[in-house]
């Protein structure tokens, strides 16, 4: 097989600066709301983080938490007629992608940032041979011709472990299985040699057998090619073990965020901690996990006040149901950042409020 | 694939026989002597010459077969006048190719004006764009064929002269006469035919661009004109072509008005003339000409679909 990083690297536009030394990407109090008829949603409410280059962010968080509209948002891919009054900022590379129109944005996406979506049967065209949905990248962002494209094609589909790429090439999506298609959306995707990769829930709709081995072949090609990756699921586990940091999500917001290893040591937020102790639910389909605490996410037109998680916390005191804890750092890591007043390791909300509430003893 | 398109062929075959039984029933479905009814002042001799030719005095299933033999062979019986009469063979023979080309005109004009309508109204869906074309779809299906063409003669025939008014040009004489002589019969029944494509086109078109793939597409940063083009049209046009192979049926229907109106020599125009002169034996070769068409049409269209679509393709 060639080298195709190096082919491409020839190709590499002037958009992609590799005299920048920020963070590659870096998400500035991102807001993402949508018009309804029921009102606005506040999908994505006010979040940050960053990712350096080379790096992997985990976005963890309950079905209905945001992940899906902040990943979609990054690429401006938000139904623009919907959205009211987006703010934030979306520094990539140092450029802010927030304000850019659909024809700058087409510079960025898929060349510089790429997506793959949760179901490859639905994200894959149907009526389109699997070879020619990946030229289409190419020949757009690099200007490839026909032949050329193919036999990158070629060299992409070997590249995500297919066997026999030159007869893959001309097959349609449903030829294929469903860890086969998925392989194909991520050469879809790798095609143009982005720099960032936001994989939503990649490995949801696979079988428990294949997600490994498509979650073990975005890690190699991520540092073959020394690509971001935001991998985004709603189980803490397929995160878990992949991710240099984890941010998670509840109710549009970033609840906790910090190194993995020190999320999982060093649990503060009693939603990540729920979510931490959820077992794979056996009767229902793959992919569910039965949460350790009951209820759902709270509806994101008027969300609860006070702590968003509130209604659900096994924690919660008073105070957590009239006033939002902000986004702190924690006492022993300030690269670990949670919303909580009564954190896990610390007294509960109605301890801490008993024993603030009794008279102090006078020392006489 | 191939068993798909042989079982297929022998569908076809079974209908092709129902059609042309229907067709050469139609001459029993008159009332009293078809032969009297033909020629009703004509000579008893000839009266005589047509129950020979029909063979009217036996078996209708015999009489049926005798028939679909001769019909196959291309012998569709002879007009039955007062001084001899030519065989209908030779009228069909004339005037199908100019029927033929007014459908096609029609097909391709229809689609052609559809095509984009259906796709910007899609790209544009809920907007004054839309609104308008969606408008525009309502009137021209509102107004009958014959009319718009009454209309049309009246504004760019008679008063601009820009089309000839009637008759019809060989493409051999003069393709860009033909072509005049064509544009406004070949309008008058496209354009409630592209209203129907366009609604269609578009609300297929607005399914397919909410698809998990165009948002794919979109992400892998293709231009708005690529993504509508070379990934939503294909998975958008499936009911849009099946609709415009069926639709040739109702364009045969409208053609036979729109070729008298004009008067292009088809087989419209024909089965007019016949039908106006009790030619019964020619109106039944017509119809049964016309089914058979028809009937070719919707199978051509149903293998057409099948290499459109590789899930169908392969699901064989
Ligand atoms: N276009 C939209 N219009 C209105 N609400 C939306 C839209 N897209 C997503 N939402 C809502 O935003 C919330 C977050 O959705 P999503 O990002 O898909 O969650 P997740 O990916 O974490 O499961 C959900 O309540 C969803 O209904
Ligand atoms: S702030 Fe209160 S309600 Fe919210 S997570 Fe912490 S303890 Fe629970
Ligand atoms: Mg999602």
């Amino acid at each position: 097989m060639r080298n195709d990083a190096a082919a491409v690297g020839e190709l590499l536009d002037p958009v992609g600066r590799s005299d920048f030394d920020g963070p590659l990407l870096d998400v500035r109090d991102l807001t993402t709301h949508f018009q309804t008829p029921r009102g606005i949603v506040r999908a994505v409410d006010g979040v940050s983080f960053t990712l350096e280059a080379g790096r992997t962010l985990g976005i963890v968080g309950e079905s209905g938490s945001g992940k899906t509209v902040l990943s979609r948002s990054i690429l401006g891919l938000s139904p623009r007629r919907q959205l009211v009054d987006p703010q934030g900022q979306i520094l990539f590379e140092g450029r802010d992608l927030r304000p850019m129109d659909e024809h700058e944005l087409r510079e960025v996406r898929g060349r510089q940032i790429s997506m793959i979506f949760q179901d490859p049967m639905t994200a894959l065209n149907p009526v389109m041979k699997v070879g020619r949905q990946i030229m289409e990248s190419l020949r757009v962002h690099f200007d490839m011709s026909k032949a050329d494209a193919r036999e990158r094609a070629i060299d992409l589909l070997g590249q995500v472990g297919i066997p026999s790429p030159g007869v893959r090439v001309d097959e349609y999506p449903h030829q294929l299985s469903g860890g086969m298609r998925q392989r194909v959306m991520i050469a879809i995707a790798l095609s143009c040699e982005p720099k960032l990769l936001i994989a939503d829930e990649p490995t949801t709709a696979l079988d428990v057998t294949v997600q490994a081995q498509i979650l073990d072949l975005l890690g190699r090609l991520q540092s073959e090619r020394n690509m971001a990756v935001v991998l985004i699921s709603h189980d803490l586990e397929v995160v878990g073990g992949r991710a240099d940091d984890i941010a998670v999500m509840y109710a549009g917001r970033i609840v906790e965020m910090g190194p993995a290893a020190e999320l999982f040591k060093a649990t503060r937020m009693p939603y990540t901690d729920a979510l931490l102790r959820s077992v794979p639910n056996i009767e229902d389909p793959p992919h569910t996990r039965l949460l350790a605490i009951g209820g759902r996410p709270p509806d994101l037109v008027s969300p609860p006040p006070g702590c968003r998680f509130n209604p659900r916390c096994p924690r919660a005191g008073f105070r957590c149901g009239v006033q939002e804890p902000p986004l702190a750092p924690d006492d022993d890591n300030v690269h670990h950042i949670y919303r909580c007043w009564y954190p896990v390791g610390g007294p509960t909300g109605p301890e801490a409020e008993a024993a603030e509430a009794r008279p102090r003893r006078v020392e006489h | 694939m191939g068993a798909l398109i042989g079982k297929k062929v022998v569908q076809l075959a079974a209908v092709l026989l129902v059609v042309t039984f229907f067709s050469f029933l139609l001459i029993h479905l008159l009332p009293g002597d078809p032969a009297a009814t033909i020629i009703p002042l004509g000579t008893d001799a000839q009266r005589t010459q047509l129950r020979k030719d029909v063979g009217l005095d036996k078996p209708l299933v015999s009489q049926y077969t005798r028939w679909l033999g001769k019909f196959v062979r291309g012998d569709f019986g002879r007009y039955y006048r007062q001084f001899g009469g030519e065989p209908v063979r030779k009228r069909l023979s004339q005037a199908l190719p100019v029927s033929l080309q007014l459908l096609v005109y029609a097909e391709v004009l229809a689609l052609v004006i559809a095509i984009p309508l259906g796709i910007l109204a899609a790209y544009r869906a809920g907007t004054w764009v839309d609104r308008f074309l969606s408008t525009g779809a309502f009137a021209s299906l509102a107004i009958p064929d014959f009319v718009l063409a009454l209309v049309l003669i009246f504004y760019l025939g008679v008063k601009l002269k820009w089309f000839p008014v009637l008759g019809y040009v060989h493409f051999g004489q003069s393709p860009t006469e033909h072509f005049k002589s064509m544009f406004l019969p070949a309008f008058s029944l496209a354009l409630a035919q592209a209203a129907v494509y366009m609604r269609l086109l578009r609300s297929d078109m607005i399914a397919t661009l909410q698809e998990d793939y165009i948002l794919m597409a979109r992400s892998q940063g293709l231009p708005t004109w690529r993504i509508l083009l070379r990934h939503a049209l294909r998975p958008s046009s499936f009911s849009l072509l099946t609709v415009a192979g069926i639709s040739v049926g109702t364009l045969i229907g409208g053609a036979i008005v729109i070729e008298a109106i004009f008067t292009l020599p088809g087989v419209g125009l024909t089965i007019f003339q016949a039908i106006s002169e009790r030619q019964y034996i020619a109106v039944q070769a017509c119809v049964a000409v016309i089914g058979c068409g028809y009937v070719v049409v919707n199978f051509v269209v149903d293998l057409l679909y099948t290499a459109l679509d590789p899930r169908v393709r392969h699901a064989a």
